[in-house]
Parts: structure tokens; C-alpha cells; sequence
């Protein structure tokens, strides 16, 4: 019969005798855990630098794409000036309703549409033109 | 198991399984890298009980080993002049177990040690090996018969 129990403790004792590795292959060493840290801050620090980054970033497009809307939403700044030629200007203003109209340079008030009612004797000769006009469209009217 | 408890088993199993593998593969860099590969298999998917810690390891190296071997289960002396590691081989043959376990495949000095230096019984070998109870105890008995021959040569 082999001798198992003995074989055993042969075994333990010759095996246990067989050398170990270097340390250094085997056990990891603090060194290294702190050759890490600066390894860990920079990766950090590349971090914090690449956030501040995206951060200004979108604030300068946010700010570049309010700039744009105020510039797109201003169109009042193409609006035809205020202009006094031959004695008439072409802003208008309300003072009752709070509103100022500024007319483009080469509108032209047009002669009043009128109607079928009478017009004071004061016009001028103009306005007998279209006085005669009125009527006659009267009569026709009434026919 | 969190990484600093397997650190610590590490630490406390290295030298044994080490020393096993030595026993098996008979080189240096092949036991290292065994273990190696076998520690961080535990630290992916450590087994279930720190008891059986030691024999998972052990047989976790030694199939570790066998993905990169094109004849695993030949025996020792056929395959000493391709991978042999000379100053462990000289150690080994000093010892009266190296001398006994050279002789035998490779599958056969893993169970062998198993039993004999790690310590466990047919049956935890057989479940770390993934076999049945019955191929381990005839393996182990064709090693023994092996070994008996081998003392018998000497004698």
C-alpha cells in the first residue's frame, strides 16, 4: 500500500521549499499606488479644464445667438427717417392713441375719398373739381 | 467578494498555489502567468466560498495554461526541451517528489498535487475539474501506480 499520509507531508515539505517569484512580480507596492497619484491629478485637473471649456463655450454661443436675436428682432432701425421736404414731413404722430408713424420720403398724402356729403364753400378750386364730381355721381346716382 | 478582500486572498494564497503550479508546469513564467490569469478570472467571477479558494485558483491556472498548450497531456520529458524553465527543473529533480511527479502527464501531476499538497479530497477535485469522482480517483490511481513504479526503479 503507497503511504498516502506520509506522501502527504513529503510533499508539503519539498514543495514548500520550491523558491517564490521576486516580490516586485507578485506584490503590488505602494510606490506604484503612488506614482498614481499624479496620474489621478491630471486626469482631474484635464477634466475640470474640458468642462470649464464646454462651459464657456455655451455661454459664448448663448450669448452670440442673443446678439443674433436682438439684431434679426430690430428692424425699426430700416425704418425711413423722419423727413420735412417742401413744408410737409412724414412722421405722424398720436398723442391720443401713443403712436408715431414714420411715412417712407416719397409717400404722398392722397386727396380724401369723398363721399356724398356736402363740403364747406371755404375748399379751393380742387376741391370744386371733385365738388363737380360728386355731384354729377350724385345725379347719376339718383337716376 | 469586494477587491480588497480578494487583494488580501492574494496576498495570503499566492505562495501555495504558486509553489503548486511550479510542481505542475515546471517553469516560472508559466506558473506567474497562470496565476495571474487565474487571479483576475476571481476578481471578474470570484467562486462562491473563500473555502474552496485555494483549489479554484489552482485548477482556474492550470486550465489557464492548457488554452495555450498545443499537447497538454503529454508526458513531462517530451516537451521539457520547448518549455522547461532549467533551474526549477534542477530543484525539482533534486526533491524526491519532483523526481516522482516528472514522470507523470501533466492532468495527472495536477490532481496529484491537489490531493497531496493543496490538500483537497476526489471530490472537490473532481468539482473544480469539472469531471466525474470516478475519473479523478482513476486518475489519481494510474498516477500513484506511476509514482510506485518510479520508487521501485529507484530502489
Amino acid at each position: 500500500m503507497f503511504p498516502e499520509l506520509s506522501i502527504e507531508r513529503v510533499f508539503r515539505q519539498e514543495i514548500d521549499s520550491l523558491p517564490l517569484p521576486p516580490e516586485h512580480l507578485w506584490i503590488p507596492d505602494r510606490p506604484a499606488a503612488r506614482r498614481s497619484i499624479p496620474l489621478t491629478a491630471l486626469v482631474i485637473s484635464a477634466t475640470v479644464v474640458l468642462v470649464l471649456g464646454a462651459v464657456l463655450t455655451t455661454r459664448e454661443a448663448g450669448d452670440a445667438a442673443a446678439t443674433r436675436r436682438r439684431v434679426t428682432t430690430a428692424p425699426l432701425v430700416n425704418l425711413p427717417r423722419p423727413t420735412c421736404l417742401r413744408g410737409g414731413c412724414n412722421i405722424y404722430r398720436s398723442d391720443a392713441f401713443g403712436y408715431g408713424i414714420v411715412l417712407p420720403a416719397d409717400w404722398r398724402v392722397a386727396p380724401l375719398f369723398t363721399a356724398a356729403h356736402r363740403r364747406p364753400a371755404s375748399w379751393n378750386a380742387s376741391s370744386s373739381r371733385a365738388r363737380r364730381l360728386s355731384n354729377g355721381r350724385m345725379r347719376s346716382d339718383s337716376t | 467578494m469586494t477587491a480588497e478582500r480578494w487583494a488580501e486572498l492574494y496576498r495570503l494564497e499566492f505562495p501555495r498555489i504558486y509553489r503548486a503550479l511550479l510542481a505542475v508546469l515546471r517553469d516560472r513564467d508559466r506558473a506567474l502567468d497562470a496565476l495571474h490569469d487565474a487571479f483576475v478570472a476571481g476578481l471578474r467571477h470570484p467562486p462562491a466560498h473563500d473555502a474552496e479558494l485555494a483549489g479554484w485558483l489552482f485548477v482556474v491556472a492550470v486550465r489557464s495554461t492548457r488554452r495555450f498548450r498545443r499537447l497538454p497531456l503529454l508526458p513531462l520529458e517530451w516537451v521539457t526541451g520547448s518549455s522547461g524553465d532549467d533551474e526549477i527543473e534542477a530543484a525539482l529533480d533534486r526533491m524526491e517528489v519532483g523526481r516522482l511527479l516528472a514522470g507523470l502527464t501533466e492532468r495527472q501531476r495536477a490532481m496529484v498535487v491537489a490531493q497531496f499538497y493543496l490538500g483537497l479530497d476526489h471530490r472537490e477535485i473532481a468539482r473544480h475539474f469539472g469531471v466525474k469522482t470516478g475519473t479523478v480517483s482513476a486518475t489519481l490511481a494510474q498516477a500513484k501506480a506511476r509514482m510506485r513504479a518510479e520508487v521501485r526503479n529507484v530502489s
